[in-house]
C-alpha cells in the first residue's frame, strides 16, 4: 500500500520508504522535508560549526535516495537509523579535524521496517515545548542541577558549589533529572502515538 | 596505552553529561568517542540520550533557507 494520496503526516516513514522503492520522488521529497530540520539540530550541536553541519545533512539525505533500492529487514528503525548516520558522519568529521583516533568507519545498512512506525525517537517542536513542561515536573535540585547545565554551562565541580553539595551529589543530580526527563518525555509519546496508531 | 571504557561506563557519563564530548571528563572524552564508532549500542544510547538534549537546547543555528532545495536538485540529478 502505497497512500499515495494521503497527507503528508498521515504517512509513516515506512509508507515513504516503501514508496522510494518505486523511485518515488514525491515521497522522499516529504521524508527530506520530515528530517531535515531534525538531522540539522543535531548535527550543529555536535560540530557547532554550520559548513560541515551542512555538509554532513546534505551527504546523508542524498544516501537516503541513493541507497533507497536497499532497504531490507533489519532491527533498527528508519528514525534510529538516519539519527545514527547523521552521528556518525559527525563523529568523523571531528576525528579528522583531531586526528588522534583511528580510521574504521561504521557499517551502516538499511535498517527494516519498524514495528512501531509512529514511534519517532526524534525531537520536533512539540517535544521542545513538552519538554520545559516536563522540567517544572522535576525536584528542584534536579531541576536547579539541569538548567545550570545546560544553560548557564557550569561543570559539574561549579554546580556542586552552586548547590551546596558534592561533585558526586551533583552528577547524581544530572544523571537522575535527565532519567526522569526521558522517562517522562517517552511516556508523552507513548500516550500521544497510542492514539495515532489506532487510526486508520 | 589508550583509555577504554566499557558500555556501562559510557552509559553512566552519557547520562550524566549529555550529548555533548567535549563536556565529558577530559581523560574519558577520545575513548568515549572510540566506544561510538565501534558499538551499536554506544550509539542507540547517544540517540537516545541526544533527544533530551536537543529538547533543552533550542537555539541552535538557524537551518540555511535553500538547503532543502539543495538537496532535492542534488537527489534529482543522482
Amino acid at each position: 500500500m502505497s497512500n499515495q494520496n494521503a497527507p503528508n503526516d498521515t504517512l509513516t516513514d515506512e509508507n515513504l520508504l516503501a514508496r522510494l522503492k518505486n523511485d518515488d520522488r514525491e515521497a522522499y521529497n516529504m521524508l527530506v522535508e520530515r528530517y531535515l530540520t531534525k538531522l540539522w539540530r543535531l548535527a550543529v550541536n555536535v560540530l557547532y560549526n554550520d559548513t560541515e553541519a551542512e555538509d554532513v545533512v546534505q551527504e546523508v539525505m542524498l544516501t537516503i535516495w541513493q541507497k533507497r533500492q536497499d532497504w531490507e529487514e533489519g532491527t533498527a528503525k528508519f528514525s534510529t537509523w538516519i539519527y545514527r548516520v547523521t552521528l556518525n558522519r559527525c563523529i568523523d568529521l571531528k576525528r579528522r579535524r583531531k586526528p588522534t583516533i583511528g580510521t574504521d568507519t561504521i557499517e551502516e545498512t538499511m535498517p527494516s521496517e519498524s514495528q512501531r512506525p509512529a514511534d519517532q525517537m526524534m525531537v520536533d517542536q512539540q517535544d521542545r515545548t513538552q519538554i520545559f513542561g516536563l522540567l517544572q515536573a522535576l525536584p528542584a535540585n534536579q531541576k536547579a542541577a539541569i538548567i545550570l547545565f545546560y544553560y548557564e554551562e557550569l561543570n559539574v565541580r561549579e554546580i556542586s558549589i552552586k548547590l551546596s553539595t558534592t561533585e558526586q551529589g551533583a552528577r547524581s543530580l544530572l544523571k537522575r533529572g535527565r532519567k526522569a526527563l526521558k522517562d517522562m518525555l517517552e511516556s508523552d509519546k507513548n500516550h500521544h502515538h497510542h492514539g495515532i496508531q489506532g487510526s486508520p | 596505552m589508550t583509555k577504554t571504557i566499557t558500555i556501562t561506563e559510557f552509559k553512566d557519563l552519557l547520562e550524566t553529561y549529555g550529548t555533548d564530548l567535549n563536556r565529558w571528563p577530559a581523560e574519558s572524552q577520545d575513548a568515549a568517542s572510540a566506544l561510538l564508532e565501534q558499538s551499536d549500542a554506544a550509539q542507540n544510547l547517544f540517540a537516545d540520550m541526544a533527544q533530551i538534549d536537543q529538547a533543552l537546547t533550542g537555539n541552535d543555528s538557524p537551518l540555511p533557507q535553500d538547503l532543502l532545495d539543495r538537496i532535492l536538485q542534488k537527489a534529482q540529478k543522482s
